[in-house]
């Protein structure tokens, strides 16, 4: 079986979320310039909540799916240097649900990856920062973290 | 009632009373041999691993009426501590303990999943599969087969055997060992023995009263020390070591205080220290320069001159006299880096000498022996020697006491911290007390060896009755003060701010404790016999209802 689910897998949960999804959000696997579909790397968007610091931002997001999935997460990422106390320099996202020692279940889905992603972005988790310029402002300067996360909203504006 | 004031006069006169040494020597004697400590410390070896934690699975499964599958997963959370166990149980209830352990409904015995339709789709691997190729947890959670398998699979390679939790999405549930066992092994049984082998483990690895050895190459055994963990111990092996840290035995001296002091002797940070602060690298050849003089203008080998203050080549318009601030701090560092250097070396030469005394001195046994064995064939007057080598035994014990009293001093009187809570009269006063100790100690042993070192096989029959007298005696106040000395940094010492430091493991006048073979109760040669045929224990011995379950029996057409 191994090296076989995870296309398998990945085709349903496109098809899922084509036939269902939630409000604002996108996601779609690759297309290469010569028009074929690469099922592991998948660009998404996660817009910010509504009443909250991040509405009005379409955030982008890339999720990166090995062989080893489901048995194992992907691994999520925002543009490099992206502002938010659990998310790596490099952009890579820090959450239970998506660390394979703890929350990860091969029973997650795409849809619960996104909207887990989207809970997280305003309510971060400050027992586990992956980033001192983010998590140094949400601890010390309240007002100053609410005026960045503001500025980040606008500088990813909806597409359209 | 021991003088203290120095010199010789530190250890006692040999003379003094001589009733009490000879009880002392029946009773030393009759000891000799170190028994091993049947009561606390057990050594646990392949074949008594599965029965050293039987006890604990019977007990909560009768108890709580569980299977022992389900016994085991409490035991494994709760970490094989069933007083922690049942303290749950009382405190909060059956069903809180079952749920913080991953436990699911196990209250039904025979749960019966609801029906299943013919076909099931698995959202893992989102086919549809027969009903009679899908497994439900005790949690309610169904997949198929296969990625049940793998996924089991992906979690024994890493390691994570002992807990392996359902797949849906924040499902707490741990799975059931009997299940994954047969999916498992009818993809790989290899790596089904892999598991129950981390199974059993999970006795060892999750359990503070159980260690494994540290010996190198490994012995394959563990050792369980059912009363006070702080304690040092010996394996059948032969290894001793010290049950809190693993590392070999080294009491008087905390488990902190040891660490610290290997780290030290291995970096040798003071040197390194003191070579940073006390020489200067020559700014043409970089080679570390020392000063020897008085004149500040150095010249290093390569014949560069320097300045001493600054570091810098003394070329053309050089001037730094205007960093007098700077050049202070800089004094008073290498003042403090000196103090500390000797004062390191003072407690590291006499740590050292006592090791280096007790290797030449473990020569002395074979010597002795050579001596006793020619004794005993010449002369023809049956007497007993055992005093000799008992002795003999005292002094190498105490040699580690004195030897590693000295690293405990280093950290206790210095200013690592280990002394917050003291003020420095009280400090003074302590280690002037525990120093008459050491002192009172190091005198004695010193006696005791040069006696033991005497040429007793040449010596007359009078002699050699005095000799017996004195080192009876000597082994006698030393044990007594070691076991003083023990007391007084347990005690007095450490025990001062327990709170912040570890105590240390109590003084055994013979020795390390060995552990003794685990005897259990349901240790009968059948059973012994039954596995002894395999590697890997068999559990399937003791589950009917496992041995009956085949795949169908628990999925659902």
């Amino acid at each position: 079986m191994s090296g076989g689910i995870a296309r398998g897998r990945l085709a349903e949960e496109r098809k899922a979320w084509r036939k269902n999804h939630p409000h604002g959000f996108v996601a779609k696997p690759e297309t290469a310039p010569d028009g074929s579909v690469n099922l592991m790397v998948w660009q998404c968007i996660i817009p910010g909540k509504p009443s909250t610091d991040w509405e009005g931002g379409n955030f982008p997001l890339t999720l990166h799916f090995s062989e080893d999935y489901p048995s194992k997460p992907p691994k999520c990422k925002f543009p490099q240097g992206f502002f938010h106390p659990n998310v790596y320099p490099s952009g890579t996202v820090c959450l239970s649900i998506l660390n394979e020692d703890s929350g990860w279940r091969p029973a997650i889905t795409v849809k619960q990856i996104l909207v887990g992603i989207q809970d997280l972005l305003d309510q971060p988790n400050p027992a586990d920062p992956a980033q001192t310029d983010g998590y140094q402002l949400f601890i010390q300067e309240p007002v100053e973290y609410k005026e960045r996360v503001r500025q980040q909203a606008k500088q990813y504006p909806p597409l359209i | 009632m021991v003088d203290c004031t120095g010199g010789d006069d530190d250890y006692l006169d040999p003379n003094d009373d001589d009733e009490d040494y000879d009880a002392y020597d029946a009773n030393f004697c009759e000891n000799d041999v170190r028994k091993p400590n049947v009561d606390s410390i057990k050594m646990i070896t392949k074949e008594t691993l599965l029965a050293a934690q039987r006890e604990h699975l019977r007990t909560v499964m009768e108890v709580l009426s569980l299977k022992e599958q389900h016994a085991r997963t409490l035991l494994i959370h709760y970490r094989w501590d069933v007083d922690k166990l049942v303290t749950v149980l009382v405190e909060k209830g059956k069903d809180e303990l079952y749920a913080e352990a991953g436990l699911s409904s196990v209250e039904h015995d025979n749960f019966v999943p609801a029906q299943l339709p013919s076909m099931v789709m698995c959202v893992v691997c989102t086919e549809d599969v027969p009903a009679v190729e899908v497994t439900t947890m005790d949690c309610g959670h169904c997949f198929c087969n296969s990625c049940w398998t793998e996924h089991f699979i992906v979690k024994i390679n890493e390691g994570q055997s002992r807990r392996i939790r359902c797949m849906e999405h924040q499902c707490q549930a741990i799975c059931d060992e009997v299940k994954i066992r047969i999916l498992v092994s009818a993809r790989d049984p290899n790596l089904a023995e892999k598991f129950d082998r981390f199974l059993l483990e999970s006795y060892i690895e999750d359990n503070k009263k159980v260690k494994w050895c540290p010996s190198v190459p490994h012995c394959g055994n563990a050792i369980r020390v059912d009363d006070n963990e702080l304690c040092e111990v010996e394996c059948a092996c032969g290894q001793q070591f010290c049950f809190s840290c693993l590392s070999e035995a080294h009491s008087p001296c905390s488990c902190l205080m040891w660490e610290l002091w290997c780290k030290k002797c291995r970096d040798d940070s003071e040197t390194v220290n003191w070579m940073t602060v006390h020489t200067k690298p020559c700014p043409n050849c970089h080679k570390l320069v020392e000063k020897n003089g008085g004149c500040n203008r150095v010249q290093c080998i390569c014949r560069k001159e320097f300045c001493w203050f600054c570091g810098l080549s003394l070329d053309a318009g050089h001037s730094c006299g205007r960093y007098k601030e700077e050049r202070e701090k800089v004094n008073t560092v290498i003042e403090r880096a000196k103090t500390e250097l000797l004062r390191y070396i003072h407690y590291h030469n006499r740590y050292k000498a006592h090791i280096d005394s007790l290797k030449l001195e473990s020569k002395l046994k074979n010597t002795i022996q050579e001596k006793i064995s020619w004794l005993e064939e010449t002369i023809t007057t049956n007497i007993d020697y055992r005093w000799v080598t008992n002795g003999l035994y005292r002094l190498f014990r105490s040699r580690r006491v004195l030897s590693f009293s000295y690293p405990f001093a280093y950290y206790m009187f210095g200013d690592e911290g280990f002394n917050n809570n003291m003020m420095k009269y009280e400090r003074d006063i302590k280690q002037s007390l525990f120093e008459d100790q050491q002192q009172q100690l190091e005198a004695n042993v010193e006696k005791l060896s040069s006696i033991l070192e005497d040429h007793f096989d040449q010596f007359l029959e009078d002699e050699v009755m005095k000799m017996r007298l004195n080192v009876i005696d000597l082994s006698a106040v030393i044990d007594k003060l070691c076991k003083e000395l023990y007391e007084c940094i347990g005690n007095d010492l450490l025990g001062y701010h327990q709170w912040t430091t570890p105590s240390i493991a109590p003084y055994m006048s013979n020795g390390v404790d060995k552990a003794s073979e685990l005897v259990c109760k349901d240790m009968k040669p059948s059973h012994t016999k039954k596995n002894s045929g395999k590697d890997a224990i068999c559990f399937t011995d003791e589950w009917p209802s496992v041995k009956r379950l085949k795949t169908d029996d628990f999925t659902h057409g």
